[in-house]
């Protein structure tokens, strides 16, 4: 008696995570799937309707204004969207979406590699069955790839650069705070950043730079501990996504607003751009990735018709500040 | 008369056990590398600040460990602590988001703790699976969830008493550490000195002869994996705190993180043994060479090879002072 009801409680609970699952799943996808649908018929007549698979490198809310603007554009334009990211930076199970998505026959891929070297061989592939594939955001160079779209991140650096000696006055100290040592337009960043201040700003000192692994509880101890260790510092600057909003907390800790010690960091996450509303954020560097989405509809129709996209395009980056915070993205 | 020997034999009992030798031999440790670090950085290690500092870092490490050596002392493992917490973090920042009682948000943040560890330990009893497959399935679909919750997106909070229990002091001691304090003294009172701590030792130690000589060992096991899963949500609730939000990525690192502070705690990976004492030496140890490392300026790509050196050389001299003692 006791055994059955254990069986029929475990059989509920099966059920219960099988369903929460296949609603996480299809979410993205059954969206496009129908809003696409009631308007296919108008816009496309003759065309049979094209299915574009979009794959992110992991869940991270730096792409859904991608995501976003993609999905509104393919509903003007009528065409599918299948929407993927696994759910770590885990380049298995990146190969395994962009297998999935070959063997259902797309007509075009737009990707983000989590690793270029290792995708570069199934993106090959995909172009060999008649698939169009463009890059985004990070490149493939080793692949056929038909496109890239996204931000110089060497020239993106030199502007937190700029923007941190402006700042500064041209004279001051700094700590920075970066994120996976593996990830490339991270080191091109610091690349470009410590450039420009070695150039232009020589009265600028970088004190230190450490790396909080893109984890926040990691990164908040870095960075409580660099500011114990350089008490006199004046600038902290965030390299990657979980800098900004992990200083933006420890300020409003200890009651630090701009006028204290200034954040100058990266990337157009809400935290960070909430932080510049409220006078703790000095100033973001932000990629237009909102720019993106549209684009890459528009480059793999284009490509499917038989036309030929720009080989690299640098989107570009952009400052922040209390100024256009709420304007930035017109 | 009698109360007072009893007071004062367990009174004896602890202090006996505050020199054990494995946690004496930590201590020494930790008391070289904080006077060698006094030394090298008069100006910014021994400050109040900087202690502080260290003590809120490691305080949640130490926590979700109380509960890691619990669950290792009876033989088994949780790989599911670290998005367990995160999940319950992420679970009382929506519910407080949505407009709801702010402490019935953070009931229900606890809730969740508890359930997945019930989960945890039912599944572990009555399925008899290894412990290592259903906390690692569990971490995942802890994830999974957190991220058809949020998109991936951070939950901003700005209660005051969340933030209060991430960041406030009392008579500048961080309340995060005084609750760590407490729960650690609670954990190790438990393992010591009840018939509870006896018998999940009991169970590590020998689960069949535990069985034999009466323990409810699948009672006891589901027990010790609840107790975690409670461990996970105040763990969450602090994170959420001292982040001012829920991140979905808060969890990440810290199954590994309490499973290494237990381990360079003393406890055995074979269940059995084990203290909880020996957990907060091992959160600590490794807390305060994360921030020496830092002070120190060393360079970020040597951080991560130190931290992982010192877990295999104390674990390599335990080893070998016992087989010596033997």
């Amino acid at each position: 008696m006791k055994r059955k009801l254990f069986f029929r409680m475990m059989a509920l609970i099966l059920a219960l995570v099988f369903m929460v699952s296949l609603a996480g799943c299809s979410s993205p996808a059954s969206n496009a799937q129908t809003s696409s649908e009631q308007n296919a018929a108008p816009t496309q007549e003759v065309k049979k309707e094209r299915t574009f698979g979009i794959v992110f490198p992991v869940v991270h809310p730096f792409f859904e204004p991608v995501a976003a603007t993609a999905e509104k554009y393919a509903k003007e334009v009528g065409c599918k969207l299948i929407i993927k990211a696994p759910d770590k930076f885990d380049v298995r199970q990146q190969i395994e979406i962009l297998e999935n998505l070959i063997a259902m026959k797309v007509d075009g891929i737009a990707v983000v590699p989590t690793d270029s070297e290792a995708v570069a061989p199934i993106v090959n592939k995909a172009i060999e069955k008649g698939i169009q594939v463009i890059a985004f955001e990070s490149d493939i160079p080793k692949s056929n790839r038909k496109g890239f779209m996204g931000t110089d991140n060497l020239k993106a650096g030199q502007k937190l650069g700029e923007e941190i000696g402006k700042q500064l006055g041209g004279k001051g100290k700094l700590i920075v705070c970066t994120g996976l040592p593996t990830q490339l337009s991270l080191n091109q960043r610091l690349d470009g950043m410590k450039e420009v201040i070695k150039r232009d700003y020589p009265g600028v000192e970088i004190l230190d730079i450490q790396s909080g692994q893109g984890d926040p509880s990691i990164t908040m101890s870095v960075i409580e501990s660099m500011i114990q260790a350089h008490p006199d510092f004046d600038v902290f600057s965030g390299i990657d996504a979980t800098g900004g909003p992990v200083a933006a907390a420890i300020w409003k800790a200890r009651g630090w607003t701009k006028n204290d010690k200034k954040i100058i960091t990266f990337d157009n996450v809400p935290e960070n751009v909430q932080g510049v509303k409220d006078g703790i954020i000095t100033s973001l560097i932000s990629q237009r990735q909102w720019t993106w989405g549209d684009q890459i509809v528009k480059d793999l129709n284009t490509l499917c018709d038989g036309g030929m996209v720009s080989n690299y395009v640098d989107t570009g980056s952009i400052v922040i500040t209390s100024e256009n915070v709420d304007t930035y993205m017109n | 008369m009698d109360a007072g020997v009893k007071r004062r034999t367990r009174l004896s009992g602890i202090i006996k056990g505050l020199f054990a030798r494995r946690e004496s031999g930590l201590f020494m440790l930790l008391l070289i590398i904080c006077t060698g670090m006094s030394i090298a950085k008069p100006d910014t290690f021994f400050t109040s600040d900087n202690i502080f500092n260290i003590f809120r870092q490691v305080s949640i490490i130490a926590i979700i460990a109380v509960g890691q050596t619990f669950v290792m002392i009876s033989g088994g493992i949780d790989l599911s602590i670290g998005y367990n917490l995160a999940l319950c973090g992420i679970v009382l920042s929506y519910f407080i988001k949505l407009g709801i009682n702010p402490y019935a948000a953070i009931s229900l943040g606890v809730l969740t703790g508890i359930i997945v560890g019930w989960l945890n330990g039912v599944m572990i009893t009555k399925l008899k699976l290894p412990s290592f497959i259903v906390t690692l399935g569990m971490a995942n679909i802890a994830r999974g969830v957190i991220y058809v919750i949020t998109k991936g997106f951070s939950i901003s909070v700005d209660h005051p008493f969340v933030i209060g229990v991430g960041n406030g002091s009392i008579a500048s001691i961080p309340i995060l550490s005084i609750i760590m304090f407490i729960i650690v003294l609670i954990g190790a009172y438990v393992l010591d000195n009840t018939v509870f701590g006896t018998r999940v030792k009991a169970i590590g130690g020998n689960e069949l002869a535990a069985k034999l000589s009466g323990i409810k060992v699948n009672r006891c096991k589901i027990a010790v994996y609840t107790l975690t899963g409670v461990l996970a949500a105040i763990g969450g609730l602090i994170i959420v705190g001292r982040l001012y939000a829920g991140n979905p990525n808060a969890g990440a690192n810290f199954e590994m993180d309490s499973i290494a502070a237990t381990i360079v705690g003393g406890t055995s990976l074979a269940g059995g043994e084990g203290t909880i004492l020996g957990a907060l030496l091992g959160a600590l140890l490794l807390g305060v060479i994360k921030n020496s490392l830092v002070l120190l300026n060393v360079n970020m790509y040597w951080q991560t090879v130190a931290v992982g050196s010192i877990i295999i050389v104390v674990c390599a001299i335990d080893q070998f002072t016992k087989r010596k003692a033997e």
